[in-house]
């Protein structure tokens, strides 16, 4: 790990703060000596999962994005309430699908966008699953959920159906993962 | 159509590059809260840049909001120019290489929980280098090729933690079996 910091803060303050997120603005020296400004987006740390029956098929859910304003196919997941991480995907995924899961696997570990956000996502497998948790109405809108072949979900990915990079990268990590254990 | 309901929207940060509104919205279990939504004030492209005998071009960088070096592809906010105008000049800037071949392979949302803005993946092939010089501004230390084997032991082993750059790779991978390429 270096421990020099080619980046220099002068000052930092607090912009914008609600329950869910905290804007910063902080002064900065370059890495090229000048000065600058740099906006940072702190939020809690996420987790995704990707659950997968016998077959090895992934389950999405279709879910709203107030943001974006449109539904998308993505993976359950969330963001954790400070709490341990594994703790936090099986909260996650019982309470927007209603599974729980006999084995849980750690696929890694990611951020979200390296230049933005302090967050990290960790993704898991979840494996020997069934239907029997309970699941919550959130505030998030979860419309349905269905199992798809990563062939299916290559298909989706190139059609624009399935299109977060958070989504993509914990399919990625689970596909890498799936055909290596066959 | 979704339940969300908006009954206000207000801008409460930007700068040159982002901007936050916090949207004051009654959500679909009937709660009324704030929604805050990050956007970004220019289009951002994420290059993933494929060398002539089919390796993957990675930068290293530091990363002031991680405060770590991180390999990543190829990435930047448009000045406002043409998208394929950004991606070669980025792809210049970032890795001192040009290509003749770029195309849009996706555009994806950075989060969908907070974020409305989307960024454009393009692939560019056929990879050349120009120059050893790279841009200092934002932190870029150093361009490096490396195989699809070598990138996806890099993923695995939690070297590359750019989601962006995880997602491109992964659906520039599946475009390039289907060209002439041999990875």
């Amino acid at each position: 790990m270096r421990s020099d910091h080619p980046w220099k803060t002068k000052t930092t303050k607090v912009v914008y703060e609600n329950p869910w997120m905290r804007i910063r603005e902080d002064t900065v020296l370059t890495p090229t000596g000048s000065d600058g400004i740099y906006g940072v987006m702190e939020t809690n740390d996420s987790v995704m999962i990707a659950a997968v029956n016998d077959q090895n098929k992934i389950y999405l859910i279709r879910t709203y994005s107030y943001p974006a304003q449109s539904w998308n196919w993505e993976i359950p997941g969330g963001g954790g309430n400070k709490e341990h991480g594994l703790r936090a995907a099986k909260r996650e995924l019982e309470e927007e699908t209603g599974i729980t899961a006999k084995t849980w696997q750690k696929l890694g570990y990611t951020r979200v966008c390296n230049g933005l956000m302090t967050e990290r996502m960790t993704t898991y497998l979840a494996s020997g699953i069934t239907f029997e948790g309970e699941k919550e109405t959130a505030d998030e809108q979860i419309d349905e959920g269905k199992f798809f072949s990563t062939k299916e979900i290559d298909t989706m990915i190139s059609q624009g159906d399935i299109n977060d990079s958070q989504s993509i990268t914990a399919i990625y990590l689970a596909t890498r993962w799936l055909t290596q254990e066959e | 159509m979704a339940d969300w309901q908006t009954h206000g929207s207000k801008v409460v940060y930007e700068n040159k590059w982002n901007r936050v509104r916090e949207d004051d919205v009654t959500n679909p279990i009937g709660q009324r809260t704030v929604y805050g939504v990050f956007s970004a004030q220019h289009p951002i492209v994420y290059v993933v840049p494929v060398t002539q005998d089919g390796k993957f071009l990675l930068t290293k960088q530091f990363r002031y909001v991680l405060q770590q070096d991180t390999w990543e592809v190829v990435a930047g906010q448009t000045d406002g120019e043409d998208l394929m105008v950004a991606a070669r000049r980025e792809l210049l800037e970032e890795t001192g290489h040009t290509s003749d071949d770029l195309r849009q392979i996706a555009r994806l949302a950075v989060d969908t929980g907070v974020y409305d803005s989307y960024i454009d993946i393009i692939l560019a092939k056929n990879c050349v280098k120009v120059t050893d010089e790279l841009d200092k501004t934002d932190g870029i230390e150093q361009a490096k090729a490396f195989s699809a084997e070598e990138m996806r032991k890099m993923i695995h082993s939690g070297e590359i933690i750019c989601p962006h750059s995880i997602a491109g790779f992964y659906i520039a991978c599946d475009i390039l079996a289907g060209d002439t390429y041999a990875l």
